[in-house]
């Protein structure tokens, strides 16, 4: 109507993310029983995952795709402090002007673990990787290279939570199914973690250096 | 003279500050006023622009990112959305104006056709009242331009009114009639693609009215005027959900 989108680019992604808002407050009213707000709560989300929990797999992992992608966004820039932010504060952050929370991959993995395990799957804990060179490790420069995710179980079948996706891999950051993040042809160092914070630790200190780096075994 | 502002001004005065003859600078006419649907579309553009500055100061990656509407972004938005949904009648309206001018036209080439089988008759009446089925073609004709030229709301519809008017003088002249027949098929149905697209505009006005007002919503619980759940239902479709 206006000729071109181009110049429209931020109300184009709104119709997306309105659009995805709206069939995920669908999905959690058919589940719940009760309409489901505008901007959910860590309550409403709760509440909406243990509705699904006898559900399958298939539904779960969509249901949790939909949520993440229709009220969280991911603004880019990670801290060190986002490894230690709780599930509460991810839920408690003002929503964006497209009503949707910004947070990392961290935020996407904690998140994502508890209202998973609320849907009945087993948090088997948080893993960290960063694709860095020696002299980013040595100079501490290893921002926008690390991505975190969430490794789960459910009905006997591993998954990873990355960002809004489930990867159905046990651990989405190493082995042949691994998704691609950052430099690839830097070494990749993973450290796992019962807490993400512990994750994170275990990989600026003492990680190991994945079979996918290009030091192959090495563990640092 | 009287000189406009905005656009008119800087054209004006980089005309007036130029060295030309006075008569140079009175040719310059006034830029015509642009419609609802442009001035909100500059608003939502200046929208834009102001996402895309927040995103740098936020230092987020994406303008979806972006927290905190500017309220007075928000009025922007809103009496963007309040052009757009006042223009649509006018819009509608313009689809409406197509459909008599259609009709003059279909009219005009059944009377060109009835035109050309006389013509071929070696009978004197007959030759007569192929000029005078020639001549009604061409008031069907002058018709569809008086019509044509009354559709608005931003359609441009000069290629349109130039071509009826040659149309018009070669059924005044002695142009040949298979041509006139051939030409009037072809604005019909490049009349008939502008009724369509007055429609589109239209429609999508009505669904760029109810996507701001969701943007206001979601910015705004206590927003008035949130999209109702027909709305809702209405373009759901049309958002990618995916």
């Amino acid at each position: 109507m206006f000729g071109s989108a181009v110049d429209y680019d931020f109300f184009v992604d709104f119709a997306n993310a309105w659009g995805q808002q709206i069939e995920a407050r669908e999905a959690m009213t058919k589940a719940t029983g009760r309409p489901a707000p505008v901007i959910p709560s860590q309550v409403d989300a709760q509440t909406y995952f243990a509705a699904v929990a006898r559900k399958g797999n298939a539904e779960v992992f969509d249901a949790y795709q939909s949520f993440a992608s229709a009220f969280f966004v991911h603004r880019g820039i990670a801290s060190v402090a986002d490894l230690r932010l709780k599930v509460s504060d991810l839920f408690s952050a003002k929503a964006s002007i497209t009503g949707r929370r910004g947070l990392v991959c961290t935020g996407f993995a904690t998140m994502g673990a508890e209202v998973l395990a609320r849907a009945g799957a087993t948090l088997d804990g948080f893993s960290v990787g960063i694709h860095a060179s020696d002299d980013m490790v040595r100079d501490d420069k290893l921002e926008e290279q690390g991505h975190a995710i969430a490794r789960m179980t459910r009905g006997g079948k591993a998954f990873s939570v990355s960002n809004q996706v489930i990867v159905q891999v046990k651990n989405a950051l190493v082995g042949p199914d691994a998704i691609k993040w950052g430099n690839q042809s830097n070494p990749l160092f993973v450290g796992d973690g019962r807490t993400m914070d512990d994750g994170g630790r275990q990989d600026a200190g003492e990680g190991r250096r994945s079979q996918e780096g290009a030091d192959a075994g090495k563990v640092v | 003279m009287r000189l406009q502002r905005t656009f008119g001004n800087a054209a004006t005065t980089s005309l007036l500050t130029q060295d030309q003859p006075l008569g140079a600078a009175l040719v310059v006419q006034r830029q015509p006023k642009p419609n609802p649907v442009d001035q909100a579309g500059r608003a939502l553009r200046d929208f834009e622009a102001w996402a895309d500055d927040e995103k740098k100061l936020q230092n987020v990656t994406d303008k979806a990112a972006v927290v905190g509407l500017d309220p007075k972004q928000a009025a922007s938005v809103q009496a963007a959305a309040a052009k757009i949904v006042a223009y649509i009648p006018t819009m509608r309206s313009a689809a409406a104006k197509a459909d008599p001018s259609i009709a003059a036209l279909n009219t005009a080439v059944t009377l060109a056709k009835k035109a050309s089988s006389l013509m071929k008759s070696r009978d004197q009446i007959d030759q007569l009242e192929a000029g005078h089925a020639r001549n009604q073609s061409r008031d069907a004709v002058t018709q569809a331009i008086s019509k044509v030229s009354q559709i608005d709301a931003g359609i441009d519809v000069k290629g349109l009114i130039k071509n009826l008017k040659a149309i018009e003088a070669a059924l005044n002249g002695g142009g040949s009639l298979g041509d006139v027949i051939k030409y009037l098929n072809t604005t019909i149905s490049e009349l008939q693609k502008v009724r369509t697209e007055a429609d589109k505009r239209a429609d999508s006005a009505q669904r760029v009215d109810v996507l701001l007002r969701a943007f206001l919503t979601v910015n705004n619980p206590a927003f008035k005027a949130a999209p109702t759940a027909k709305e809702i239902a209405d373009i759901k479709s049309l958002l990618a959900g995916d």
